[in-house]
């Protein structure tokens, strides 16, 4: 519901919000658009740029509520957007990339499948004795691909964002691998240029220097869009402060900035850029400050000065501080203060766990703690993978089956408990003899004596219904085939219908993608896919994440908690030892840092320690602000790995909050 | 308040400089040490500096920690400004800071020490098998040789041995990028050499791991070091950090670790090495306890030779060997093996004087052969178990053979005892719970691994209840137990079992495993923690079996096709849990305990003590003690000067190194007299160990019943006790 008096807000001219978290900012905006379309304007004239799917979720859910007829939302993230012009004005692009229409649509692949393309190349190269680095192709690729997302949202060409990082090395190994990461990268962007497949680096790339810089664009975007309401500036990449800069040369806009955000740094955020570029083009209205903000700011100062020289004194939030030997320690401690106070009536969605890395020790030991005191933990903003759901993977086996791919006892055990209906002694002891001997073979007497003959009868015809499906061809269709004749009788719940829907369109999907990249042709479509799907490449169900409904105990990493917009009253701050709560993000092959427009050439072990303090100051006191009751940091003297922690977090907090 | 003694009164008015520190054995250079450490902190040590304390064990990283924190307690001092660090950990401190300067990816893992010796094996074979020409000119036994075969597998494990010794040399030198590179040229370029196919392999193994994102343990130090030369802005800052470096266990210091301490302390200029060169038992690592007995000559030197913790008869012993052997020991190259250094006793109204005993506290006895030595020595400490239950009691053996020979005899005769290198019987039942329970879950249909899960879980039955239900379970297949068809024969069951009650329990288990096998779809790190939190466990339990899953978890990212029988047989897994047992050990200090017999390998006794130790096996089989004899890592089925290859292509690094050329006759004969110089410290770190009473025993005929040469040493040992003990 939105608050009677922001009806009285006036729009004569743009508006830029600044404050920090949970000051009421997006209500606001939330406000003006609900003004603006009471006041005539349509819907579709309307650009809101958020920050992510999630958001866009949030906001359409608020707008459908505040609005009494929907017309079409225009709500967008910055690659959303990107990617709905792109294709919108497929036709300008085409021409000036290619020189000619041939009117192929163009495909957008996803991260994952950039990720996975780029792995095999790396591993190409590592044959070859290049990127010899101590780094697995898979944490290569995502530097490389990390690279060219900058590159193309920093406004440069892809090589530079690779040259800036190699000209301030002096090794000439590490000069040696950067190059070699930058033809991996070119070969990567030849191969998303001749399939017509794009990634967001290219689809970024194409929008800003194809249709941005053309006349005929730039004029529909005026005339389409009248106002402009931009959530989070600070969280823009620059190309997005480029494009809401632009807008405003003819549209009005609402917008928000929070001085303590920033937080996406590592996908390309630059708040600095967007305050400068844009603050003077708005009326600024400082919001309420937050109460937690003397707290975040000393401890904040504190770790950006390494050194804790200011103590302060506040009553909210409490801040404990709990030291154990071991991480099984931490955990078990956790669980029982969540039950403590869960006893005394907390509401359990007003607690959040936040760890630096959440590993699945952590997941796993905790969920299974509070499982048995009937206390629910949710993972906010973890994607849920194919790989994780049973459903899907019966239908994987199923497909492996027809196309004789090799499998794993334990995956057709599991199939043939849930297809057949045996328990899982049974299923296994058939599914080793399956395994062994083919489809084909009939089972020997005594293998019937122990499964019983019902078993047998119904495991005979599941084998004759293979092997008859294996003169069919082994494409996408199988997956619909199967789903229609074999597993939409045994569907049990909504989940299994959704992964059997993801899964069929995912297959047609790679499918698509394999028939144009020449990369993935090489590799059956069933043994590719089944890998992609074994690999946790892809997604279960686009734009569904855990932890979107408010159920439970909340356990998330800090970027999770940010991007969730929300404020717990207790937060418990996990593995507080942890170097990951104050990471650098300078890589081999990869610096974040020396990507701004403004960058001055420089890059040495002061501004490192700097940036690395900024960094993790900004998360510490966005948690802070976050909190509206206690927080207690969990510290372990050893990680979950059985090394010692190094972390100053413990230190700086004690300090900063006066306790020893 | 503590009492110092002589030397530690003067080392604990340190301020600042280079100090040399040799003390002898229980001369209690942690306690002073810490004493120092904490009087340079309440002194102030400036704003944000530290002292670092490197040592080498975890254990002694604990103990250094607890002992700190509570002496800067006792003076009211907040417990900071210092760091203890294992040279490892100080390594991978240091390339944290900056891992991508030198190519690291900032998630690297760490590969364990048996997955290293794992890794390095796989790719020797496959360099044996495809070089055949090159390794086998060096056997001295033909094809038609009956012992051919035998002669080619010791060979072949010896090559192993070589080229895992040698990478850590190699590592462990200290060389720079650039160094390494040169050294790496000449030799591949050049003639066939241990060390060149020593460096084949190294490369192999190097982008193997790289490719996983690993380092080793050595590459931990190496790739600091090379930061720390590289990178002069990160040198700086970590030098400004540590205000001062102190060095336990000096002794055991590598080249490139001497070089790490040095380039950490040169700002400073603040340096105390603290060792015993007697004590230098670590050469198979790549240590050099000449590296600490220069430094002594070099630097400022404050000895600590009083110490409390033996007997006057066990000091006056262990300053007559090392005596004998500077003065009289057969092989005179050998002479300087220990440095010439005695213990004193404590005097006059000292705190913690040293023990008194009635009668000798030595005593020797020679057996026939070791068998009959193992087997009394065990009778011996069985009874010295009962007859002194508040005394600590030690075996020390040369090697985890005899080690093991022992534990099986002590278990026979009921006599508690435990490994010091083990963790605790509790953590390791806890932790084989889980695996036999993930071993039935993955593959359930296996009668045997039902039968032997119901063995463990049934354990509290009487033995003739267990003996019906085992004869019961026999019978019946899993399923039919778990999962009847037709429903369950109650009529089968034992009659006994079920009067007792105790079916109650075989049913409370039969449930509990149909519900374990409604979680065997799951990961497998999932699903051992489900049975975790399933389980009563205690903290240290719990770690291990947090531990076992975390391990999981990486073994399935590193190939997601594991399943989880595929799991169950992954020897990397035994072997990680091994060393995560042992830290876990480490962590919680080992603790000998009255009563119970602890049994160790002399190497492994280095820090502890005991008031009553054992020390087994002085024969020449296990401690040559002339050149001509057979030494126990000699490959027998090559040609005499190739018989020692570890030692060879050390030499040839160090010739490699020097651009020097090297004769295989020279070098094995000094790879011996190091060998021999190694072992003479070895048992003068056995000595050591006892408080109160020492038994030594020997033995004349080896295992393959041949009458041993007799051994100078035990000779020496033998005649001093005749003579003192009257």
């Amino acid at each position: 519901m939105v608050p009677a008096w922001t009806r009285r807000l006036i729009y004569i001219e743009n508006i830029l919000y600044y404050g920090n978290a949970l000051t009421g900012k997006t209500t606001k905006l939330i406000a003006h658009y609900r003004d603006l379309t009471e006041k005539g304007l349509k819907t579709d004239s309307i650009l809101v740029l958020v920050q992510d799917g999630r958001e866009i979720t949030r906001w359409r859910e608020h707008l459908l509520k505040a609005l009494p007829i929907a017309g079409s939302l225009q709500v967008f993230s910055y690659w959303g957007f990107v990617q709905s012009e792109v294709a919108r004005h497929w036709n300008w692009a085409e021409k000036e990339l290619y020189g000619s229409l041939a009117s192929v649509r163009p495909s957008f692949i996803t991260a994952e499948i950039a990720h996975f393309l780029i792995t095999i190349m790396v591993n190409d190269h590592r044959m070859k004795g290049k990127m010899n680095t101590v780094a697995t192709p898979e944490q290569m690729a995502i530097q490389i691909l990390n690279n060219m997302n900058l590159a193309a949202t920093f406004g440069m060409k892809l090589d530079e964002a690779f040259l800036r990082v190699q000209s301030v090395e002096t090794d000439p190994a590490r000069r040696i691998v950067i190059g070699e990461a930058l033809a991996v990268a070119r070969g990567f962007r030849k191969t998303c240029v001749e399939s017509r497949s794009f990634d967001y680096s290219m689809a970024v790339e194409i929008f800003n220097t194809i249709l941005l810089r053309d006349s005929r664009y730039r004029e529909m975007l005026s005339k389409r869009f009248k106002v402009l309401i931009a959530d989070n500036l600070e969280e823009g990449v620059p190309s997005q402060t480029d494009l809401v800069e632009l807008m405003l040369q003819s549209c009005r806009s609402f917008a928000v900035f929070d001085p303590d955000g920033g937080h996406t740094d590592f996908f390309g955020a630059d708040p600095d850029y967007a305050w400068d570029k844009l603050h003077s083009l708005y009326k600024i209205e400082r919001c309420l400050l937050n109460p937690n903000t003397i707290l975040a700011d000393t401890v904040a100062s504190n770790i950006k000065n390494g050194l804790t020289l200011e103590t302060c004194s506040v009553e909210k939030p409490l801040i404990k501080l709990i030291d154990m030997d071991y991480r099984s320690e931490l955990i078990l401690s956790l669980a029982e203060h969540i039950e403590k106070l869960n006893s005394q009536g907390c509401s359990l969605d007003e607690i959040a766990i936040i760890a630096p890395v959440i590993d699945r020790v952590l997941e796993v030991s905790l969920k299974t703690l509070l499982k048995s005191k009937h206390i629910q933990v949710q993972l906010l903003n973890r994607r849920e993978y194919l790989a994780d759901k049973e459903f899907a993977q019966v239908m994987v086996v199923l497909v492996s089956l027809i196309e004789k791919s090799p499998l794993a006892v334990s995956e057709l055990a599991q199939a043939f408990k849930i297809i057949l209906g045996l328990d899982p002694v049974r299923s296994n002891l058939l599914a080793k003899f399956s395994n062994s001997k083919g489809l084909e073979a009939a089972l020997p007497a005594d293998l019937i004596g122990r499964i019983g003959f019902a078993a047998n009868n119904r495991y005979r015809e599941f084998c004759d219904w293979i092997i008859a499906k294996r003169n069919l061809s082994a494409d996408a269709s199988i997956f619909q085939q199967l789903f229609g004749e074999v597993m939409a009788g045994l569907v049990r719940e909504e989940g299994d219908l959704s992964a059997s829907r993801q899964l069929i369109q995912s297959a047609v999907s790679f499918e698509k993608s394999q028939g144009k990249i020449d990369l993935l042709k090489g590799m059956s479509f069933v043994e590719g896919f089944a890998n992609m799907i074994r690999q946790g490449t892809i997604a279960a169900e686009a734009g569904k994440i855990q932890g979107a409904e408010n159920n439970g105990v909340v356990l998330a990493t800090p970027l999770a908690i940010f991007k969730s917009s929300r404020s717990f009253k207790y937060q418990f701050w996990v593995d507080g030892s942890s170097e990951s709560w104050t990471p650098r993000r300078a890589r081999e092959i990869n610096n974040y840092h020396l990507m701004s427009k403004g960058w001055n050439g420089r890059w040495d072990d002061s501004m490192d320690i700097v940036k690395k303090a900024e960094g993790a100051a900004k998360t510490v006191s966005g948690l802070i602000l976050r909190c509206t009751g206690e927080i207690v940091l969990l510290v372990s003297e050893y990680n979950s790995m059985g090394q010692e922690q190094e972390g100053d977090l413990p230190d700086i907090i004690r300090g900063s909050v006066g306790q020893v | 308040m503590i009492s110092l003694r002589p030397g530690q009164v003067e080392v604990s008015q340190y301020q600042s400089g280079v100090l040399a520190v040799p003390a002898v054995p229980g001369a209690g250079k942690t306690t002073c040490l810490c004493h120092l450490a904490c009087n340079l902190i309440a002194n102030d040590l400036g704003p944000g500096k530290k002292i670092l304390i490197v040592t080498v064990m975890n254990s002694a990283v604990s103990n250094f920690r607890h002992k700190m924190r509570n002496l800067l307690q006792e003076q009211g001092i907040q417990a900071k400004g210092y760091e203890v660090k294992t040279l490892h950990s100080l390594g991978l401190l240091i390339l944290k800071q900056k891992p991508e300067k030198v190519l690291v990816n900032s998630a690297f893992d760490i590969l364990t020490g048996d997955d290293r010796i794992g890794i390095i094996n796989g790719l020797t074979d496959r360099w044996i098998s495809s070089n055949r020409d090159r390794w086998q000119p060096y056997l001295k036994l033909s094809s038609d040789d009956r012992w051919y075969q035998r002669g080619v597998n010791s060979w072949i494990s010896g090559i192993k041995d070589m080229v895992n010794s040698t990478i850590t040399r190699i590592k462990l030198q200290g060389f720079s990028v650039q160094e390494q590179e040169g050294i790496q040229q000449r030799v591949l370029s050049g003639e066939d050499s241990f060390l060149k196919w020593a460096f084949e392999i190294m490369m192999e193994y190097d982008r193997y791991i790289r490719n996983m994102g690993r380092v080793d343990f050595d590459d931990l130090i190496v790739f600091a070091y090379r930061l720390l030369l590289d990178d002069m802005e990160l040198r700086q800052r970590m030098q400004e950090r540590w205000a001062y470096v102190f060095e336990d266990e000096a002794q055991d210091s590598t080249p490139l670790q001497e070089k790490l301490v040095r380039i950490l302390s040169e700002k400073s200029g603040n340096l105390l090495r603290v060792g015993d060169i007697n004590q230098g038992i670590m050469g198979f690592t790549g240590t050099d306890p000449s590296l600490f007995s220069r430094f002594c000559s070099e630097a400022a030197n404050q000895p600590i030779s009083v110490a409390s913790r033996s007997t006057q008869d066990i000091m006056d012993f262990a300053n007559h060997f090392v005596g004998w052997v500077r003065g009289s020991f057969p092989l005179e190259a050998c002479r300087n093996a220990l440095a010439d250094q005695q213990i004193r006793g404590t005097y006059g109204d000292d705190p913690f004087p040293n023990p008194v005993v009635d009668g000798f506290a030595l005593t020797v006895h020679d057996y026939e052969t070791g068998d009959e030595e193992l087997n009394a020595i065990a009778h011996k400490a069985a009874v010295a178990a009962k007859m002194f239950p508040h005394q600590t009691i030690a075996v020390l053996t040369r090697d985890n053979w005899s080690l093991n020979g022992l534990a099986k005899r002590l278990a026979e005769l009921k006599v508690p005892w435990e490994d010091v290198s083990r963790g605790t019987t509790a953590d390791q039942q806890s932790l084989e719970d889980v695996q036999t329970i993930v071993s039935f879950l993955a593959e359930p249909d296996n009668e045997v691994r039902f039968r032997e899960l119901a063995e463990r879980f049934m354990a509290g039955l009487d033995p003739d209840e267990l003996d019906l239900l085992n004869n019961y379970l026999k019978e019946r297949n899993p399923e039919d137990l778990l999962y009847p068809i037709d429903g369950f024969e109650i009529g089968s069951i034992p009659e006994e079992l079920w009067a007792s009650g105790s079916w109650n329990k075989v049913e409370e288990l039969l449930f509990d495993l149909r519900r374990w096998l409604e979680y065997s779809h799951l990961p497998a790190d999932d699903l051992i923690l489900q049975l975790a939190g399933e389980m009563a466990l205690d903290k240290e339990q719990r770690e291990l079996v947090n531990s076992y899953a975390g391990q999981i978890s990486r073994l399935l990212s590193d190939g997601p096709h594991h399943d989880l029988f595929s799991v169950t047989q992954a020897q990397e897994l035994d072997r990680n849990m091994k060393l995560v047992i042992r830290n876990l050990r480490d962590r919680k200090g080992y603790s000998p305990k009255p009563g119970t017999v602890s049994l160790s390998t002399m190497h492994r006794s280095k820090g502890l003590e005991w008031d009553i130790v054992y020390l087994t096996g002085l024969a020449v089989d296990h401690f040559p003690d002339s050149l001509n004899q057979r030494f126990p890592g000699d490959i027998w089925s090559v040609k005499e000067e190739f018989r020692n290859p570890s030692a060879l292509a050390l030499a040839q690094l160090n010739a490699a190194e020097a651009g020097t050329g090297l004769d295989p006759g020279e070098i094995a004969v000094e790879a011996k007299i190091q060998e021999i110089s190694e072992n003479l410290r070895v048992i003068y770190v056995a000595i050591t160990r006892a408080r109160e009473r020492l038994i030594i025993s020997s033995h004349k005929k080896n295992t393959y019943n041949k009458v041993l040469e007799s051994s100078s040493i035990f000779t020496e040992i033998a005649a001093y006790v005749k003579q003192n003990s009257k």
